[in-house]
């Protein structure tokens, strides 16, 4: 008798997860059509700009290819590529770049577009930064102890950020410093609220300047330069994965060609005056 | 306060006048919340039922298993779907991460633990006696579990709305999973974190509000059938 | 063709240390009524259950029309679809009076075109017409237990098991409750076992008895012979006999023999038809409502059979319709009279009474 109840038990809960799966399948075809899927893994700030809200279904039309953007910060991208979850990334820190390529991850570095990161803060500027060089602001922020918002999400906004405390040759750390852990945009918002300087990409901040009191404060540094690359994932790297390098392929081409780059160049000069991004192929 | 009343200005607007992209956001929610209750009402009422009705082996062990369920955290079971369907995964070959089915996948996981708690404390509310009842007037194992579950109709309806409301308000296993992929992914919660980000308040507060208005709705009606008198229509299944 | 729809021998169901189920022999005829009748907790309702087979037994079998249905061959479901249970509780569902009613037809997907008129039978002799319609949330325990009898009784089963039906119903609707199920039964012609702790409702009900306590069977046999001739003292203070004294068969002359009873102050004779051998030691029963009382000295030449008693009253009790009257007369005895005998025989605490009982109406059991 017991043993028949547990029988029962267990076949109907194997019967349901059998129910479970095959809807899955069923579910599933529609998105299964091998080999159109494109995993782009990007840094959010590339994301919330929407610029790729306006390059991706053009690529798709010419193409009949599927991009799926995953925003994430350009350490989670590069990870992404590594563990060969992505077939193209599109990311912004050059050292990591080079050692995803030279690890044999990605098969080449493409320039892409770059824009401009810059030092915000109050409009009364309490530090008095305004005009410093980006280092020069890092040393007077951190002796003043003024509050400063850094996104700590190992992001290529993160990583820059901190290559310029390393140029100060001092680590910043007290209760000024703040760590948000969250992408740009809310890292924005937590430095407005705070009325706190912090770092951002030139496209971040103009998307979200109507929302926000904070002023640019240092810009056109030299090592304010921020280069965005895109790298396909080496497919030779995950020969059990099912990586799709030509569409990777054709979406580098896509996006370094004459379309994307008129793309890149238009993109924001309606709304905020001037690109959020500068083409580095096609200027 | 002006950015609130302007948002929702903006956001009543957009409901009304048929945003594209917010209903296409409001369908991919319910087709996967739905779909995604519907398979844990599956899975999750049988096992409720089964586990308060009968005894066997290991009963307090499987009880104690579905309680832990009932409160497994969204994130823990975005991770769990993710070891399993990422491309090196097991399932990797299927393709599923960043679909809607991924999603489903991750809320059933959520849903169908609370659907069998809930189920399984309502059955076990169930005098015993009436299960004798059912049995002598002839009734087969199916017909005593059928009717016991009408029964207990009544909580079994309240869990399958407090899973509703569990998942279909959760977005950080959906947006691990799906990967809030606009027009294919993007759910109500995800699509509000997003426009948040991108300061689109108005769009922002626009998915906040039919997400309250669909978890007002579904409590709505949660307590309506709690305080089940003059529900006519329940009677009479 | 076998008489006995139902036949158990020797059913064993242990449950702890302290209880356990014993039944060596018990039947019941088809188209009869068997009541099962005992204390609380005497194992009753474990027998119905064990028949029902809602409960497997330890040892020993059952047979259904002269098929064993405890060897786990037959599948228990087609042998429940046989019977019907209504237990001590009404356990309705929690839906219409009408959907709860048709609810054992629809398990056995017997078609309701064809019992419309059983329906409408039952429904009407337990007065449920008018509430087919409604919830069983707002029903009177009465009213819901009317509607577990019809569910049952719609079934036309070939056993009906009744569980102490009326046992969980307050006063004022048994006994209407009572009146109507029994009205039912009275031309049912089916076979029941109906279970009850009254011994008025046995009295009524029954025409077969078994009296059970502490999970055994201590008497089984006819309504007539379990009242007039109980086996034993439990028995015979279940069934309502008032008055036991113990003595010893002096002599016997034909049918009658002649037992002495140590009564406080002397020894008395008593008179009682038997065919017991002399000196066997006895228990003798007298239910109360066999003790005449006369308040004037009668002869017991009016009856050769007729044992008289003098006594003085001790007690005078109310107990419903009826007065009980105790009487100390060597051991004490009692006699129910009505008010209307209580007036005439002018009796009250203290007074010289003499009480007459008749040689046959004393039973006599050994010790």
């Amino acid at each position: 008798m017991n043993k028949f109840r547990f029988l029962s038990v267990t076949s109907i809960l194997i019967l349901s997860t059998f129910i479970i799966t095959t809807s899955v399948f069923a579910f599933s075809c529609k998105d299964k059509v091998k080999n159109t899927e494109i995993i782009l893994a990007t840094t959010t700030s590339t994301y919330d700009s929407g610029l790729l809200d306006e390059l991706i279904p053009v690529f798709e039309e010419e193409t009949t290819y599927k991009v799926k953007p995953i925003a994430v910060g350009t350490g989670e991208a590069i990870a992404m590529g590594e563990r060969g979850e992505a077939d193209v990334i599109l990311v912004h820190s050059r050292e990591e770049e080079d050692r995803f390529v030279e690890e044999g991850y990605g098969t080449e570095r493409r320039d892409v577009m770059h824009n401009g990161f810059v030092i915000i803060g109050p409009e009364d500027d309490p530090s008095a930064i305004s005009g410093l060089t980006a280092v020069e602001a890092y040393i007077t922020i951190s002796a003043n102890e003024a509050l400063f918002v850094s996104r700590g999400d190992d992001s290529g906004t993160n990583k820059k950020e901190i290559a310029i405390w390393e140029e100060t040759g001092t680590t910043p750390q007290g209760d000024w410093y703040i760590e948000s852990g969250q992408g740009m945009g809310e890292t924005l918002r937590i430095a407005d609220e705070k009325q706190a300087y912090t770092m951002t990409d030139r496209g971040t901040y103009l998307a979200q300047q109507n929302n926000l009191s904070l002023i640019v404060l240092v810009e056109g540094d030299e090592i304010l330069f921020n280069p965005y690359r895109v790298i396909p994932v080496n497919p030779e790297k995950h020969k059990d994965i099912d990586i799709n390098y030509e569409g990777a392929q054709a979406f580098v081409e896509f996006i370094t060609g004459e379309k994307g780059q008129a793309i890149i160049k238009e993109f924001g000069v309606a709304e905020y005056g001037k690109p959020l991004f500068y083409p580095d192929v096609i200027k | 306060m002006e950015i609130i009343w302007q948002g929702i200005k903006q956001a009543i607007i957009l409901i009304f006048t048929g945003n594209r992209e917010v209903y296409e956001i409001l369908f991919l929610t319910l087709r996967v919340s739905g779909s995604a209750v519907f398979f844990s009402m599956l899975l999750g009422i049988p096992v409720g039922v089964l586990a308060g009705l009968n005894k066997f082996p290991l009963k307090k062990f499987i009880i104690a298993v579905i309680n832990t369920g009932m409160g497994l955290p969204p994130v823990a079971a975005g991770l769990i779907v993710i070891l399993f369907i990422w491309r090196s995964g097991m399932l990797g070959f299927l393709k599923l991460m960043y679909t809607p089915t991924a999603m489903v996948i991750a809320q059933v996981l959520i849903a169908s633990p609370i659907i069998a708690g809930i189920t399984l404390a309502a059955v076990q509310q169930i005098d015993p006696k009436l299960k004798q009842q059912v049995l002598s007037l002839g009734a087969n194992r199916f017909q005593v579990y059928w009717i016991l579950i009408r029964e207990a109709r009544l909580p079994a309806l309240a869990a399958v709305m407090a899973g509703f409301g569990g998942i279909i308000s959760e977005v950080g296993a959906v947006i691990m999973v799906g990967g809030n992929i606009k027009g294919e992914t993007r759910v109500l919660t995800t699509a509000a974190v997003q426009m948040v980000r991108m300061g689109n308040f108005d769009m922002a507060i626009a998915f906040v509000v039919i997400l309250l208005a669909i978890t007002f709705g579904v409590n709505f009606l949660l307590t309506l059938i709690q305080q089940k008198e003059g529900i006519g229509w329940i009677r009479r299944f | 063709m076998d008489k006995k729809i139902l036949e158990i021998s020797d059913l064993k169901k242990k449950y702890n240390s302290k209880f356990c189920l014993d039944v060596n022999n018990l039947y019941a005829e088809k188209g009869k009524i068997l009541t099962l009748i005992g204390p609380n907790g005497s194992g009753k309702s474990t027998l119905i259950r064990l028949i029902n087979l809602l409960e497997r037994p330890d040892e020993g079998k059952i047979y259904f029309n002269g098929h064993e249905i405890t060897n786990g061959e037959v599948s228990q479901t087609e042998v429940r679809k046989k019977m019907a249970v209504v237990f001590q509780e009404p356990l309705l569902f929690n839906t219409s009076v009408y959907a709860n009613i048709i609810m054992g037809l629809k398990i056995r997907k017997i078609k309701l075109s064809g019992v419309k008129d059983r329906i409408d039978y039952f429904t009407g002799k337990l007065k449920i017409t008018d509430l087919l319609n409604r919830s069983t949330k707002n029903l009177s325990g009465g009213e819901k237990q009317r509607v577990s009898l019809a569910r049952a009784l719609v079934l036309d089963p070939e056993l009906l098991l009744l569980d102490e039906p009326l046992a969980n119903i307050d006063q004022s609707s048994r006994e209407s409750l009572r009146a109507d199920l029994f009205g039912v039964l009275r031309g049912y012609g089916k076979s029941v076992v109906y279970v009850t702790h009254d011994r008025n409702e046995a009295m009524v009900l029954a025409d077969d008895i078994a009296v059970m306590d502490r999970g055994k069977i201590l008497q089984f046999a006819g309504k007539e012979e379990i009242f007039r001739k109980p086996a034993g003292e439990f028995i015979a203070r279940f069934v309502g006999v008032e008055t036991l004294v113990d003595g010893v068969i002096l002599e016997r002359e034909g049918n009658v023999c002649k037992v002495g009873v140590t009564a406080r102050k002397s020894n008395i004779e008593v008179s009682v038809v038997s065919q017991e051998r002399r000196g066997t030691r006895v228990t003798l029963a007298i239910r109360p409502e066999d003790v005449i009382l006369y308040s004037t000295e009668i002869s017991s030449e009016e009856s050769s059979a007729m044992n008289l008693f003098k006594g003085k009253i001790t007690e005078i009790r109310d107990i419903g319709i009826f007065k009980r009257i105790e009487i100390d007369c060597g051991f004490p005895l009692s006699s129910f009279v009505t008010q209307n005998s209580v007036n005439r025989l002018k009796l009250a605490l203290g007074k010289e009474i003499t009480a007459a009982v008749k040689a046959s109406s004393i039973h006599m059991f050994k010790r």
